[in-house]
Order: C-alpha cells, then structure tokens, then sequence
C-alpha cells in the first residue's frame, strides 16, 4: 500500500498587508502548520510528502524563512519530500528559490523537483513530475507527464504532480496554467497531485486529481481550506482512497454585528466571541457593523466590542452602519440645536451632491410649541458646498458614504464630548 | 450708556479739575480750537471706563501733563438700563478705583479696585485685552458708536472673538447657543490640530506625519521595485546569454571538426606541391641548358662569318690610306709658294698708304696756316671796334645816373614850386602903377632888385605874395605889405615845395632841373652810338662771342699749325709745291691704294684655301689608317672568340644538342605526372584553412564573452535572489498599509472637523445675515434722508461690513470705490442705525468727533436735520472745531473750572 501526503501552496512568507504589524504572525502560523503536517505524514506512516508547487509565496523570499524551512524537512530524515516549484516559486534559474545555498545543500530526503522527470519512489512506483518554469502560461503542464509516463511499465504505479488551474469553463484564466479535467486517465496515472487553487476540491477526473488547497487558510472566504490529502493506493488501477486531514493552525472568522437587530444580533454575538475565547490567540476576527444606528448605540456598541477584539490575534471591526437620528432626536435636537440641526441637514444635502444617499429618516414634524422655521434654513446649494469645500481643499468627489459616515460620528462625538 | 459728565484732573493739559458737562439727553456740541483738549477729555473718559486702574502701558502715561510725573485722575457720570453710576480711576502713581451708584439721590459705593473696573466692564459689555491698554475693539459697542477723527472705516470690535460674537447676535437678534459655540470652537481646534486653514496638513500634524511616514515608505518601495526590475531584466539577459551560449557551444563543435579535416587536406595538397616545384625547377633548368646550347650554335656560325668579312674590308681600308698620303703631299707644296708671294704685295701696299698719308698731311698744314693768319686779322679789328665801345661807355659813365621816371618826378616838384608860386602871388598883392609921366620902379625882390619901367598913361601890375618892396623914381620907397592868412599858408607850403625840390637835387648831385633835363638827353645819345659801335664789333667777333674768344681760337690755330709744321718737318720740295700740286698728288695715290689691297686680299684668299686643302688631306689620312686598325682588332677578336666556342664542346656542338634536348623532354614529363595527381582547388585550401581558423577564434571569443555575460547575469540573480527581495517589500506593504490608514484616519478626521465647523459657521452668518434687513432698512433710510437719492439700498455683509449701495445685492456700488465724503456719511449712517438699534434697550451715547470732514454744507445741513431727529432718542455729543457748523442746535458744553495751562 503505497501512502502520500499530498499538499499544495503553503505561500510560505505571504503578504498580509491589510493586518499591518500583525502580518508577521499570522506568517509564523504557516511553518507551525507545516511542522505539524510532518509530523501526521510520520504518524501515517507516509511513503512521500508531495508539495504541489507554491510552497513559497514568491521566489524572492527572505532567505532565514528558506533556511527555516530546509531545516524543517532536515528534522524528518526518513520521510521522502518530493517538491515542485508552481507559479509562485518557478524554477527561473540562479535567482530561484531552489538554488539557495539552503536547497544546494538540502539534506537527502528534500528532492526538487526542477525539471520534468521521473522519480522511482521504489516498489515499481514512479512519480512523475511536470515543474513550473514561469509565472503564466496558457499550455498545460500535464501534457508532459502523457510522454513520461509512455517509458514506464505498464503495472508500474504512476503518481504524477504537477501545478495549475482546473480547466472548468469560466473559472479559470486562460493563462493560469490550465490543467485538463481528465489528465490523470490520458497519462494513464494513478493519481495526479495538483495545486493552485486555495480550497479542497478533490473529486476531479474520478477522484484521480485532487486539489487539496492551502494546509493554512489565508482570507475570510476561503473556508474550504486548512487540509491536505492522505492518498492510499494498493496498486497499479486499483481504485484509490483520499482523505482530507485538518492541519491549520489559524481559525479565520467573519462575524456580523446587525444594528436592524442589535439585541439579537449582541447576543449573537456575544455567544460567539465567549465560544472563540480560548483560541482567541489564533483566531483572526473580523466583524462587520451593517445598518442604521443612532449615534449613541454605535457609541455604545463600540465601547463593548473594542476591548474583546483586543484580545484576539486579529480582532478587526468594520463600520458599515449609517449614523441617523431618530424623529424623536431629530425633533429634540432642533429645538434644543437649530443650528446643528441645520448643520446635519446640510450633511445630507453634501452627501447628495457627493453621489452618496440621503438617509431615509425625515426631520419630525414640527410641533406647535417648536420654533418657527428660520428664514436660513434653506438648503444648501452646489456653489455654496463648493464655496465651503474649496478653501480646504476638499473635493465633492473625494467624499465617500463613509466619510459622512464619520462626518455625523465626528459630531455627534464632539456634541456628547462638550455637553458632558 | 450715555454720559452725564466727565471731570479730569492732570490730564493733558489741564493741570487741575476741570469738567465736562453736563451732557444733554439730547443733542450736545462741545466747540473748541484744535488741541484744547476736546479730544483728549473723551479718550481718558474712555481709559476711565474701559482701562484697568493698575494699567501702566504709554497709553496711560501720554495722559500726564507733559513733562510732569502727575497721576491722570478721571471721573464718569453715566447711566446704563441698570442705572446711574460714578467710576472714579485714578492712573500710574497712585492707582485707584471706585465705582458708586447714585441711588436715593446720593452716590453710593458700589466697588472698588479690580471689582470697580469688572464691574463696569460688565456693565458696558466691554473686554480686557491680554495685557496693556484697552483699544476700541475692547469696548463693546461704544468702540463702534464712538466716530474717532481719522479712525477706519470699519467695524472695531468684530475682530474680537468674544465682543464680535456679542454685536453680531445682539444685533442680529440670535441666541448663540453655547454648547454650539463650544462645538464649533472643539472641531476648530481638532481641524486645526491636522490641517492648515488652506486644508494643507499641518507640519507635526498627525495627517503629516502619516503622509511622511508614507513617503519614506514609498521611497523604500520604489527602490526596492527598482531592484526587483532589474532582477527581473538580469533574469532575461541570463537566459538569452545561457541559450546563446548554448548555440555558440554547439556552433564550436561543428566547426571544430570540419577546421580539422580541412587541415589533413591542405597539409597533403602542400606535400604535392612542394614536390610539384621540385620537379619544375628541374624541366626549367633542361630548358635553359637546351637554350643555352642553341644560342652557343648560332653564336659560332656568326662569328666565323664575320671573320671573312672583316679580313675583306681591311684590305680596301689599307689601299686607301695609301692614297690619301699622297694627295697630301701635293696640297702642302702649292702651299709653300703662295705663303713665299705674300710678303712682296704687303711691302708694296705699305709703302702706297705711307706716300698718300704725308700728301695728306701737308695739304692739312697748308689750311691750319691759311686758318692763322685769317684769325689773326679778325682780332686786330675788333680790338679796335671794342677801343671805341670803352671809349663811349666812358663818357656815359660820367653822366649822372638819372632816368627819364626820376627826372619826371623832379619836373613834378619844380611844377608844384611854381604852382604854389604862383597862387602865392595870386593871393599877395596886385599893385597897379599909372604914371603921369613915364619913369621907373625898383622892384626888390627876394633874391635882387630889378628895375621896371613903366610907362605914363599906362597902368603896370605888379603882383606878390606878401609884400610889394618898390623904390619909385620920384616918389621914393614904398613897401606894400599883406597881412593875410592864406598868404602865408601858401608861402609855408611853397617854402615846403621849394626844400623836397632842393633835396631832390642834391640827392641826385645835379645843380637844377634844367641840368637834368641836358643830361638825360646826352645819356640817350650816348646809348644810341655805343649800340651803333657794338654792332660794328659784332662781324669782326663772327662765330665768337667776345674778342677773348676770338683770340683764344686765333692762338689755338696758330699753335696748331705750328705744330704740325714742327711734326712733318716739310722739305723744300715738299714747300715749294703748290697747293694744286699737293691736291693732284693725293688724289693719284688714293686711286691706287685699292688696288694694291685688292691684290693682297685675293693671294691670301689663295693661301686660306690651300690649307683647307691640307686639314682635309690629313683627316683623310688619319680616318684611313684608324679604319685599318679597327679592321685589324675586330678581326683578332672574331678569331679568339670562334676558338673559344669551339672549346667548349670537345664532342662536338650537335652531339650536345641533342642530349639537351632528350633531358628536357623527361623533365617535362614529370611534371605533368605531378601535376595530375593535386586536387583541383588545391590554391584556395589554405585561404579557407585561414578563414576556418579566424571563424573558429571569432566563435571562441563570442563563446567566451557569452559565458562571461551569462555567468555576470547569474552572480547577479544569485545575489539578487538571496536577498529576499519579496519579503521585504511584504513588510513594507504592510507598513504602508498601516500608515495609508493613518493618513486616511487623519484626513478623514480633518476633513469631518473642518467641514463640520465650516458649517455651523456657514449657517451662524447665514442667521445673522438673514437678520440683518431692519438694520440696512435703518442705514437705507438714514442715507436717502441724507443724500437725497431715495432709490439706493445700502447693503451689509454677512460681517456686518458696508458692502456698498446699489439697486441690488448684486450689483452694488462698492464701499471701498465710493468717494470719502459719501464713505464718512455712510458709517455715521450705520453709527445711527445700529445706536437706534440699541436704544431699544437702552439708552445709548454716540460720539461723533470730527468725523465729517468731507461733507459739503448741504448734506451738513441735512446732517444736522437726522441728528436733530434722532436726539429724541440718542444722546448725541458732537466735538467740533467748527462752531459755525454746528451753531443753533443742541446744548454747547464748555470746559468748566481751571482753565488749561497754556504753559
């Protein structure tokens, strides 16, 4: 029974420019990940460690992470490590990942696999490799393992491994190294290991080609990724059996605060965060504001979630709300403010003029006891938002929903901060 | 607020109390000549009410009397809606500060000290500055209702923030809301803390902080992308390079070999054409030997030819110099007898020319005599024609030299001696004498007496000039004497005439002009005969041109003929011939002479010929015997040379031949069997062996420069690749995100706050503005009651500034263009209209110091009718220098108590 690990694009050293200085941890995660994944190929008892090209994000790595990562496979001499450059980390020649003194002098069990060859993995077993020597191309790399399985016994067993994107009408570019949905059966392989794609897709070409995505998820949205493949052949056309084996280290989640029903939706939410607290460490967190809130429950909303998002790894939040008042508010806020409340009309009628929209809430109706309109209180033109603009150098077309967002936060907060 | 009255001591230049007032509810007028000190009572009313008692600033010290140390001492009656109070203040050395109430007709202490002063500035809603003296913006509404002279045209107090905002919502009638105020103040503040007042960031600023932060981050960035472009333009060089030099390698091999098997091939071809020489030198060696035979040959049966020829020819040479000898022989014979004849027709020639010369001679001899002897005769008679000339020019010498112009000139004065006599004696005296009876009369006159007769019946005039000195027989003497005047001028003038005529004389050595005259005549005739002698002399010269000439030449002749007299020594025969004789004799031997020449020539004709003859005879013996030892050399050569061939070939010279010519064709054979064997292009193998070779070099060197460039390239990428590039650039990336978020924080923050506080602005003057129609209605009024003109609104800003006067907002006439006269009429409008405003509150004072200096006496007029009207509701003190202006209206206040100190 021949047993493999097959993995793909660890994007070793990736880019995570939007946590800023926390980036670098969520790229220490990666290598714990892939320690941990050695050791489950020792622990299966693993014949191989199939890389399926990007373990590295980029070529032009920091040379310490190369040297940690050799280092890492050096510490399982037993266990055959078998890697292919992808379109990340092709093999270009000297300024390639592969040719750092790190790899040169890489211990016995680390093989890259630069060029198109065969492997004998031992007990008429072959492994044939399709490397990537650029970054794009619209030519299939399995095609080469159709000829280089043509020179190998019959009844040899043959795992090819080779990196690109499924050839699915409409999801694939077409220079993204397109891969044929049936290219194990045309080079009559056994089982192709493929990579590229950042989720578990393992049911291609009779559950001959899998794709097992990235072992350490890298966005919100990727939620089928975290795994690689534990592939089982008896023999040679023999059917094979695949499992996913869990292997991520980070638990990357996406959470929605809806101030439409903010009580449910802090219950909600609170139930969570209580669930994720004791892996907070290793949890990246978003959680989206969404709706329309009155000043003083975002205020407050915020004030109860900024200190639990402190405490996870990444705890993000994005305000996707609309500040509006409420008639009640409004009515109390022009009587006690005419002028601020003429100043938040004036917000809207910016707003408008900026291509943004106009809350839906109307001023309350005016009360008999309320004082009478004022004679000012007629809406902004254009010339006058564009002489108030002006002298600051701000363009209407500068001005997004969110910053009238933060406009009416900004003085609204101001408003609680003098009349305290 | 208005005032009751104001009572100064040491102030200006009053040194004691003095006071003003007290002031009308009305209309007051204080009318004063410039600097007695209107002004300056109202100013320290001002710092009374509005300055700090503790102030020290030069505002305060100015008010002290000039060069005293005196503390400014000020007292203000006024009344505000709150009531009627006295501040007392006294400045600098002993500040101090009282405020009372009047209250149950007696003035009560209300405060004191620094309670005093806030007091009332709480009562005048006036403000303090940070420190120093009050200015007009400190005064509230008093700094606007108080026209300083010379003061601009504008709203004092508006600048300052809190006064500003109290007049702009006490006019305008808004209730500032102070938790707005402090909003608008808080987001002033948080926009000015990130952006500058044009929406720049503000340097140290968060916003600018970030956008420096981002910039450095951006600079790393760009480099670093740099770098990674140029990997990415080195990765591309290195694989060109590698498959180049892949192909040059490849390219290498090939020529390689084939350079190779091209040099086998040459080397064979050039073993073959050494041998191919070898065997050519030796078919040309045959050749020439075989040639140098055939010439050998025809070079024998030549000479012998020659040789029998030549032996020939010498024959005929010797034959021919025999008779050439001979021939020479007789030619040099007949020259001896002709060279034996020449002498005797020379001698006879000689002694022909020597006979015909001496005729010659003596015929010459006989004319050099005749020639003498003629000569001699001319010089004897011009010796005596030349006597004769001496003779007369002797006489003539004698003369005196005067000429017919000088002698002229001595007629002229002798003429003017008588003229002038005889006008003397025109003028002198006429005496006519008519005897009875006939007798005679003396006459004496200057230079003797004569006597005249004179005749009975007949009358004798006499005349002189001067005086009549007569000695008449019988009637004795009588001296008749003139007195006049003209007769002694001319008498003078005649005496001048008589001595330049003297002089004239004397000068020329001649006794009268008569004697003159006699001489220039015998000088005249004295010139004719000397001419007449000279010409006589002149035949007898001839040719010669003086009698020494002449003698000259007749000695010369004479000398000549003497000498050759002396040279031929004639004989007596030779003497006694004649001259016919002579002649005949020379003629006879000149016709003989030529032909005696004429012999002489044709026998040396002769002998020249002769020896013509010679020279050819004896070249023609020389040419023969030349030719017979010519004949003789040749014909020993031709034998030594036929000998000598002959020499050569033993066998002889046929045998020779034909092996020659057996060894030439073997040679040639050879050659041919040589030549079959090269390869065809066996020439052009080593050109192209050259250009293999130099290909060869050309491909090592792109090979080598190849392999260069490529392992350049990949040092480079290694290096490169090492260096983590991505990696780096990730950590940038998310600084800058970090930083972008920044700056997009700050920015956003500035521009909520900025915008924000914009907009409470906007709508805080939109409300003002709204509010401000009463007042331009008031101000509108006021003017048109002023000027006239009643369709022109005046309008207001929203900073409660003139805008202008027009018809409408938009098209108003601006304050700032319009003429200072209708500027200072306007603001005293405003004056007006805002006081009316106020005084619905309370009473309010306006001041009007001067202020309308440009005014003409009709809108004065008018002035005067508005200010009358709004007495009834303002209090109005005018100070002025022009009491006419202002004369009739109003109350007159004058300065009360000590008058000012003039010193």
């Amino acid at each position: 029974m021949l047993r493999l690990i097959h993995s793909a694009d660890w994007q070793l050293g990736a880019r995570f420019a939007q946590f800023g200085a926390k980036a670098s941890r969520l790229r220490e995660a990666r290598l714990v990940t892939l320690k941990r994944t050695l050791e489950l190929a020792v622990k299966h008892e693993a014949d191989a460690f199939l890389i399926a090209g990007d373990l590295f994000e980029d070529n032009q790595v920091d040379d310490s992470l190369v040297t940690a990562t050799v280092e890492l496979f050096r510490a399982y001499p037993a266990l055959p490590i078998y890697i292919l450059p992808g379109n990340h980390d092709p093999y270009t020649g000297p300024d390639s990942v592969w040719q750092r003194k790190a790899f040169q002098n890489a211990p016995a069990n680390v093989h890259v696999l630069r060029e198109s060859g065969v492997a004998d993995l031992g007990g008429n077993t072959y492994l044939l490799a399709s490397p990537l020597h650029q970054k794009l191309s619209t030519t299939d790399p399995s095609l080469k393992l159709v000829e280089l399985a043509a020179s190998l016994p019959a009844d040899a067993i043959k795992i090819g491994i080779t990196h690109g994107a499924l050839a699915i009408e409409a999801k694939h570019q077409p220079n993204d190294f397109p891969i044929a949905l049936n290219a194990a059966t045309r080079a009559g392989l056994d089982y192709l290991a493929i990579g590229h794609w950042h989720n578990w897709l393992p049911d291609t070409d009779g559950g001959r080609i899998v794709m097992p995505g990235t072992p350490e998820p890298d966005r919100f949205a990727n939620d089928a990724s975290g795994h690689v493949a534990l592939v089982e052949i008896a023999a040679h056309g023999q059917p094979l059996r695949v499992q996913s084996l869990p292997v991520a280290t980070l638990n990357w989640r996406s959470l929605l605060f809806d101030f439409l029903t903010a009580e449910v939706s802090r219950t909600s939410l609170a139930a969570i965060l209580n669930e994720l607290k004791p892996t907070s460490e290793n949890t990246v967190l978003r959680v989206t504001f969404t709706g329309v809130a009155s000043p003083s429950a975002l205020t407050e909303a915020r004030a109860w979630l900024d200190p639990q998002l402190s405490t996870f790894l990444v705890g993000q939040l994005i305000d996707r709300t609309r500040i509006a008042l409420s008639s009640v508010e409004l009515a109390d806020l022009q009587t006690r403010h005419p002028i601020l409340a003429q100043v938040l009309s004036d917000i809207d009628r910016i707003e408008t003029f900026a291509g943004g929209t106009v809350p839906t809430s109307t001023p309350a109706p005016v009360t008999a006891d309320a004082a009478p309109p004022s004679p000012t209180s007629a809406p902004l033109t254009l010339a006058e938002v564009q002489k108030l603009l002006t002298p600051s150098r701000i363009e209407l077309a500068q001005l997004t929903p969110e910053f009238f967002t933060q406009l009416r936060q900004t003085v609204f907060q101001a408003l609680q901060e003098v009349a305290r | 607020m208005i005032l009751h009255s104001i009572k100064l001591t040491y102030v200006g230049r009053f040194r004691s109390t003095v006071q003003l007032g007290p002031f009308a509810p009305g209309l007051n007028v204080l009318s004063a000549p410039n600097e007695s000190g209107k002004s300056t009572s109202l100013h320290a009313a001002a710092r009374a009410l509005f300055d700090r008692h503790t102030t020290k600033s030069e505002e305060l010290k100015a008010l002290q009397p000039a060069g005293t140390d005196l503390a400014p001492s000020i007292a203000i009656d006024f009344e505000t809606r709150a009531g009627r109070f006295l501040i007392e203040k006294t400045f600098l050395n002993s500040p101090r500060s009282t405020l009372s109430q009047w209250q149950s007709n007696a003035w009560h202490l209300v405060a004191d000290a620094d309670q005093a002063d806030q007091r009332v500035q709480a009562l005048l809603q006036s403000s303090l500055p940070g420190r120093g003296a009050t200015k007009p913006a400190n005064w509230g509404f008093l700094g606007f209702l108080w026209a300083r002279q010379g003061e601009p045209a504008a709203w004092p107090g508006l600048d300052d923030e809190a006064v500003g905002q109290r007049i702009r919502a006490r006019l305008a009638r808004v209730e500032l809301d102070p938790v707005i105020e402090q909003l608008r103040a808080r987001l002033s503040a948080s926009a000015d803390s990130i952006l500058t007042s044009s929406g720049k960031s503000k340097a140290g600023g968060p916003l600018a902080t970030a956008e420096d932060d981002l910039a450095a981050i951006e600079a790393q960035l760009a480099d670093l992308r740099q770098t990674r472009a140029n990997l990415d333009v080195t990765h591309q060089r290195y694989h060109q390079a590698d498959a180049s030099v892949a192909q040059l390698e490849k390219e290498l091999t090939e020529r390689t070999a084939l350079a190779n098997q091209l040099r086998e091939q040459t080397l064979a071809a050039e073993r073959l054409r050494g041998e191919l020489d070898a065997r050519r030198q030796a078919l040309t060696t045959a050749q020439e030997k075989l040639t140098a035979l055939a010439a050998d040959s025809d070079q024998l049966t030549s000479r012998r030819g020659s040789l029998a020829t030549t032996q020939k020819e010498l024959g005929k040479a010797e034959a021919a110099a025999l008779a050439a000898e001979q021939s020479l022989t007789q030619t040099r014979t007949r020259l001896d007898d002709a060279q034996a004849e020449l002498p005797k027709h020379e001698n006879h020639l000689n002694a022909l020319r020597a006979k015909h010369q001496r005729l010659q001679s003596l015929l010459k001899l006989r004319e050099y005599v005749t020639t003498a002897a003629t000569l001699s005769k001319q010089v004897t008679k011009a010796e005596a024609a030349t006597a004769e000339i001496a003779a007369l020019e002797a006489r003539r010498a004698k003369l005196p030299t005067l000429t017919t112009a000088k002698l002229s000139k001595l007629e002229a004065l002798a003429g003017s001696v008588h003229t002038l006599r005889t006008q003397l004696q025109a003028l002198g005296l006429t005496v006519e004498l008519t005897p009875e009876n006939k007798t005679s009369a003396e006459i004496q006159g200057e230079a003797a007496a004569h006597s005249e007769t004179l005749l009975a019946g007949k009358t004798t005039r006499l005349h002189r000039p001067q005086s009549l000195d007569l000695h008449l027989t019988g009637w004795g003497r009588i001296l008749i004497r003139s007195g006049a005047q003209d007769a002694q001028n001319a008498a003078a003038e005649l005496a001048t005439a008589e001595a330049d005529l003297r002089d004239a004389l004397q000068a020329d050595e001649i006794a009268s002009v008569e004697a003159a005259r006699e001489a220039v005549a015998t000088g005249k005739e004295l010139d004719s005969q000397i001419k007449i002698a000279t010409a006589a002399l002149k035949p007898h010269l001839g040719e010669h041109d003086s009698l020494a000439e002449l003698r000259e030449v007749a000695a010369t002749a004479t000398r000549r003929a003497d000498a050759l007299t002396a040279t031929l020594s004639p004989t007596v025969t030779e003497k006694a011939l004649s001259l016919t004789d002579l002649e005949t004799a020379e003629a006879s031997h000149g016709e003989a002479l030529p032909a005696a020449e004429k012999a002489l020539k044709t026998l040396n004709k002769q002998i020249d010929q002769l020896r013509t003859e010679e020279r050819t005879s004896v070249q023609s013996v020389q040419g023969s015997n030349k030719l017979v030892g010519e004949h003789r050399a040749r014909l020993g050569t031709l034998e030594s040379q036929v000998t000598d061939l002959s020499a050569r070939y033993p066998d002889g010279i046929e045998s020779a031949k034909t092996a020659a010519q057996l060894a030439f064709a073997q040679a040639e054979a050879r050659v041919v069997a040589t030549t079959a064997e090269l390869p065809a292009d066996f020439e052009k193998l080593p050109e192209r062996n050259k250009r293999a070779a130099a290909a060869l070099q050309q491909l090592t060197d792109a090979l080598k420069a190849g392999r260069t460039e490529r392992d350049q390239a990949r040092g480079i990428l290694e290096t490169l690749g090492g260096q983590g590039l991505y990696s780096r650039e990730t950590e940038l990336e998310e600084k800058k995100t970090e930083a972008l978020l920044r700056r997009d924080a700050a920015r956003t923050q500035g521009w909520c706050t900025r915008i924000a506080h914009d907009l409470i602005e906007h709508r805080k003057q939109a409300a003002t503005k709204a509010v401000l129609t009463p007042l331009e209605s008031r101000l509108t009024s006021a003017f048109a009651e002023l000027t006239g003109v009643s369709d022109r609104k005046v309008f207001l800003d929203e900073n409660l500034q003139i805008a202008g006067i027009g018809r409408t907002r938009d098209s108003v006439h601006a304050f700032d263009n319009l003429s200072q006269g209708a500027k200072e009429q306007l603001l005293l409008c405003l004056r007006l209209a805002v006081a009316q405003e106020l005084a619905a509150d309370e009473p309010q004072v306006l001041i009007l110091d001067d202020v309308l200096v440009n005014t003409d006496s009709v809108r004065q007029e008018r002035i005067l009718d508005v200010l009358s009207a709004q007495s009834a509701r303002l209090q109005i003190i005018i100070l002025t220098c022009h009491q006419d202006r202002y004369r009739g209206i109003g109350q007159t206040i004058t300065f009360s108590g000590q008058q000012p100190n003039n010193s």
